[in-house]
């Protein structure tokens, strides 16, 4: 990795790259996406049933769709409000067409200590009508060659295993130590009443202490920065990677340790005043509403190729499918999985917490012991101990400002603790490191981020993915450094704030509209600003400590290299079809998607398919992995990632708006052309949509039902399938279809006309790849955001009162206002409880040991939020594309409260959460 | 449910307007006997301790007293015999959404939905109750709160079911004075 650097794989490519086999088994064994081929086979018609089975009733007058490009409400919202069957938890085995009715509730008994060896389970509790069926167990696993995915990796040392082996010390909290699979719901319901909760169930051994860690989860990163007039630029982008402790160096390793000595020196310089100091952030859980559940069942009718059925709600679909095929790779069990078959279903909630979660290889290990479909249903308390936890973060921040208030040198060293499975850890870390200077120009700059392991519960995704830990400690610092230099907090950020043409802390160029500053200068004139020591004084004569806090993001969407893909299909009835794999997870992306369509179409879609992960890979016939590249047609580097919320404005819209525009340039305007009699040629880039019909100077306008019809009759091409691939760029090549050419940013595409079933791909020419260097870019795309808080703290108790918040993001061209509105103002709320609320202890007493639930872990209520004095501003802006702003309206929220209460007491605070009785008990 | 098991009981109560006659454990909960035994899983399990509100469900004791905020997570279904309950699958005629869910709609008041129903059945109960004793409007925002304050969507940071709450209220004429 490190020839190459070891910043280019991003975090969502992380399966593709350390499990290439496991996903190669993925494409070559699911025999729907064999290959090009045979594009539609009987499994995938399985499929497709499925999901129409599971597809919600909604409203088919399509009232959701407002005007062309907007929505009236959520398409999903009729089911979601009427509580339709949407969730996986919603499912029965008795609900799915074709599967047996009988069904089958397993338990996921984990370990609750990691300093004592694992003896075995004791269910001498329960009755013999009660005793489960089935007790899988980690010898099981062994026997029968059941492996574990590449997201499940221990702590260098540590002992592997999906379960606990009897006898080994369970690495970490939670760790599963068997599967019992019960008869049915009641001896489930009954058992579990006994097993929960019961300190007899897990039987230990002698003491084992946990063994140190010898090592981060790789890779960690060292960033190392350094311009200055005179000498050629040093960056990751510019130099190329560096690790200043590598053994033995590289030139290139020993010239960022002597930068690194210089900026150092920086810090003593006697025009200079430093500020730093230790910064900590907690473990969080995602809490999203639906604890994980979900049925699956192995087919096993052809014991040689058999097929395990899944239906999840997750936001790793691929991931998901690749880790549970993955797991029967090389098993000896009395039948061969061949097929996993996916039926995903909306979430209930994800915030990154579903994103390659451990719950669907349990699921899967189930069902393959199992006579029949079982069903894993966790309450909250298991959520709570399995669940994919925030990393929390323990980071030094140093920063040298010089008389100007120009800050001229930053140093950071991050730690993050990740659990006892390796997960995304340290692509969270790398996302804290890339985050380090938030939003500021920082020529003369080094950070160090590492995923520490730990016996914890795992950590991974979750919403902001590294970011709100930076941003906490770096907006606190420069909050501290502005009081102590008495410049007014946002001023010192404005003089700071990073600009287009500038570069961030890999050396990747700005070359977007950079709006940080435009932030810093609207929140200085806002009243909230303004006034806020008058407003100080009034509220201290009513014994009320209130204060007032800013805080600047500079959150990026996108992974760095990111690879999405839609299909848009028009049905003779002119209804539009768009189908994806990512997944809504509330954040609005389907009906995002749906509206999508009307640019090119004219008219939002009737009908959107989410999660189909599976689908694209036959028609587009594209190749993945690292052994590929730009030159060969087909490949990509990156084909499919996890879904996110902050994915959808930008580049899921992206896709879907291409994939359109070859429906529009080979099957909508050959249809006009013929209908008013015109040469095509002649209508090209001429005609224009206007109340769903589509327009052509002074002939009759036509609407896309008649167009539809016509595209039917004359088998012109109805549906069409973009691949897109975005690294600092996004790729581009030359599609020539049916007499159009065209130069189109995507770099796979495929198409079907009306009387032909097989899709046709179309071989890319002329391909413009990323920029060379673009894979150490890190990130490069920003969505700037900065907050106002305002605070009341009751001195008597401590207690803090959020009573206003002004919140600015960039989020470009605004898709669905209402759509983005929810999503700030539930980022808020999230950042809340980051700031005031939320903590889970790492490991002792921490959510491992299966007692959390929501009377100790505190969420933000309607209470905690400034209703009424919360406003979101979108800045105006002349982008035509739209941000993913998910995770920016998150980042500034916590260090804008933290700032907000250090002006009303007197007292920073260096450390998550803020609470009222440190408060009262002063820093 | 084993008519056999000691532990069972016999109950009969209206659902949806639907009389269910069934035997079932005395600590079976409310949520999983409609969930599992009559496949209404609308009534959404979150906490399972009765502080997320999510599984609310409105009672009633009788067809025409005041429906009563239920929490089917922590309330076992003996408890209910003989009384009439509301899910979420009970609210509306005909496939036709209500106003309230129109106005959740409109104001895309939620997100992920999974705590959608009980905001539902919630707001469903606090109008039933100013139906009977209309409130000042000043009174409203503490009344809404008091009907939903203690809910829990980690979504949406309730702004837009605040809203969309208030203005169903003050679309239906006489529940505000």
């Amino acid at each position: 990795m490190n020839a190459q650097g070891p910043f280019q794989f991003s975090r969502r490519t992380l399966l593709r790259v350390t499990g290439a086999g496991a996903l190669g088994l993925v494409h070559n064994e699911l025999a729907f996406a064999h290959n090009a081929r045979e594009p539609l086979d009987a499994a995938h018609s399985a499929l497709q049933s499925h999901l129409e089975h599971l597809a919600p009733k909604g409203d088919t007058t399509n009232a959701w769709s407002a005007s062309p490009g907007k929505a009236r409400y959520r398409i999903e919202g009729v089911p979601k409000v009427t509580g339709q069957k949407i969730y996986a938890r919603d499912f029965r085995a008795k609900d799915i067409p074709g599967w047996p009715a009988q069904e089958r509730l397993a338990l996921v008994l984990r370990a609750t200590m990691v300093e004592k060896l694992f003896s075995g389970i004791d269910l001498s509790i329960l009755p013999a009508a009660l005793q489960p069926l089935r007790v899988v167990t980690q010898e099981d696993l062994i026997a029968d060659k059941l492996t574990a995915p590449s997201s499940a990796q221990p702590p260098q040392g540590w002992d592997k295993g999906l379960l606990v082996a009897k006898g080994a010390r369970p690495v970490y909290f939670g760790q599963p130590v068997a599967i019992l699979i019960f008869a049915n719901f009641d001896t489930f319901r009954r058992a579990k009443k006994l097993l929960q909760f019961n300190p007899s169930v897990m039987v230990y051994g002698a003491r084992a202490p946990v063994p140190p860690v010898s090592a981060p989860y790789a890779p960690s990163i060292f960033l190392t920065r350094y311009e200055t007039p005179g000498e050629a630029p040093f960056s990751q982008v510019q130099s190329g990677a560096s690790n200043p402790n590598a053994q033995p160096p590289t030139e290139i390793d020993l010239k960022a340790k002597e930068l690194r000595n210089k900026i150092d020196q920086m810090f003593a310089h006697k025009d200079v005043r430093s500020f730093g100091g230790m910064f900590s952030t907690q473990v969080l859980d995602p809490m999203f509403m639906e604890p994980e559940a979900g049925l699956a069942w192995v087919d096993k009718s052809v014991s040689q190729s058999s097929t395990l059925h899944l239906v999840l709600g997750t936001q790793a679909t691929n991931g998901d499918m690749a880790d549970t095929l993955g797991l029967f790779a090389v098993a000896s069990l009395p039948f061969t999985v061949k097929t996993v078959v996916l039926n995903s279903c909306y979430p209930g909630g994800g915030f990154g917490g579903r994103d390659v979660s451990t719950f669907p290889p349990l699921l899967a290990i189930a069902a393959a012991y199992s006579d029949a479909p079982v069903r894993i249903a966790q309450d909250r308390y298991e959520q709570f101990q399995s669940g994919l936890k925030q990393l929390d973060s323990h980071i030094d921040h140093a920063i040298a400002v010089d008389k100007r208030g120009k800050f001229v040198a930053f140093r950071s060293s991050q730690q993050l603790h990740g659990g006892g499975n390796n997960n995304y850890s340290q692509y969270v870390a790398m996302l804290t490191g890339y985050c380090g200077l938030s939003g500021y120009q920082i020529s003369k700059a080094y950070v160090d981020a590492k995923a520490i392991p730990s016996p914890g519960v795992i950590s991974g995704s979750m919403r902001g993915f590294g970011g709100p830990q930076a941003s906490f400690c770096v907006e606190t610092l420069v909050d501290e450094a502005a009081v102590a230099l008495k410049i007014d907090p946002i001023g010192l950020r404005l003089r700071n704030a990073l600009r287009t043409g500038e570069r961030t802390i890999t050396g990747a160029p700005l070359t977007q509209d950079m709006t940080l500053a435009k932030i810093c200068q609207i929140a200085m004139k806002h009243p909230l600003w303004r006034d806020r020591e008058r407003t100080r004084r009034i509220k201290a004569l009513q014994g009320i400590d209130y204060g007032v806090g800013f805080a600047l993001a500079n959150q990026a969407y996108g992974t760095g290299t990111d690879g999405v893909m839609a299909e848009v299909v028009i049905a003779v009835d002119g209804t539009l079809t768009v189908r994806s794999n990512c997944v809504d997870m509330g954040n609005g992306s389907a009906t995002t998607l749906a509206i999508s369509t009307a640019g090119f179409a004219g008219n939002n879609a009737h009908h959107v398919v989410m999660g189909d992960a599976a689908y694209f890979a036959a028609p587009l016939a594209m190749t993945s992995g690292s052994s590929g590249n730009w030159s060969i047609a087909s490949w990509t580097p990156t084909f499919s990632m996890s879904s996110s919320a902050c994915l959808t404005a930008f580049h899921q819209v992206h896709v879907t708006e291409q994939a359109t525009r070859v429906l529009f340039e080979t099957g909508i305007l050959p249809a006009a052309a013929l209908l008013w009699g015109v040469d095509v040629g002649r209508l090209r880039g001429k005609t224009f949509w206007r109340e769903r019909r589509l327009h052509f100077e002074h002939l009759k306008p036509l609407d896309i039902a008649s167009l539809a019809r016509q595209m039917y009759s004359q088998n012109l091409c109805v549906a069409a399938m973009a691949h897109g691939l975005y690294q600092g760029r996004w790729v581009q090549a030359d599609y020539a279809i049916a007499g159009w050419r065209a130069q189109l940013p995507i770099d796979g595409l495929s198409v079907r006309y009306a009387n032909q079933t097989p899709w046709q791909s179309i071989v890319r020419s002329n391909t413009i790849a990323p920029e060379p260097d673009a894979h150490l870019y890190g990130r490069s795309l920003f969505a700037p955001s900065g907050m106002l808080a305002a605070v009341e703290i009751a001195p008597r108790t401590g207690q803090v009162k959020v009573v206003g918040v002004e919140l600015w993001v960039d989020a470009g061209k605004v898709l669905q206002p209402d759509l983005l509105q929810g999503q700030a103002q539930g980022g808020i709320a999230m950042g809340i409880g980051y700031a005031l609320l939320e903590n889970l202890p790492l490991l002792q007493d921490g959510a491992g040991d299966g007692r959390w639930n929501l009377d100790r872990y505190h969420v933000a209520l309607a209470s905690d939020m400034p209703m009424g004095r919360m406003h979101i501003h979108t800045l105006p802006t002349n982008e035509k594309t739209a941000k993913g702003i998910a995770e920016a309206v998150l980042c500034p929220v916590a260090p804008a409260i933290g700032n907000a209460i250090a002006h009303a007491t007197g007292k920073r605070f260096r450390s998550l959460p803020i609470t009222a009785a440190q408060i009262k008990g002063g820093a | 449910m084993s008519s056999t098991d000691i532990t069972s009981k016999p109950i009969s109560l209206h659902i949806n307007g639907r009389k269910v006659d069934a035997v079932v454990s005395e600590d079976l909960a409310l949520v999983d006997f409609l969930q599992e035994e009559l496949g209404l899983t609308g009534t959404k399990l979150c906490c399972a301790i009765g502080v997320c509100k999510a599984c609310t469900i409105a009672v009633r004791r009788t067809p025409q007293s005041l429906s009563q905020p239920i929490l089917a997570c922590s309330t076992p279904a003996v408890l209910l015999d003989g009384q009439h309950i509301t899910t979420i699958e009970g609210v509306g005629k005909q496939g036709r959404v209500t106003a309230v869910q129109q106005a959740f709609l409109d104001h895309f008041a939620f997100q992920c939905g999974y705590c959608t129903p009980g905001f539902v059945l919630a707001t469903n109960m606090l109008i039933e109750r100013l139906r009977g004793a209309p409130i000042p409007l000043r009174e409203l925002d503490a009344a809404i709160e008091n009907a939903v304050g203690q809910h829990i969507c980690r979504c949406t940071g309730y702004a837009r079911y605040y809203a969309a709450i208030r203005a169903a209220i003050l679309a239906e004429k006489g529940l505000v004075k």
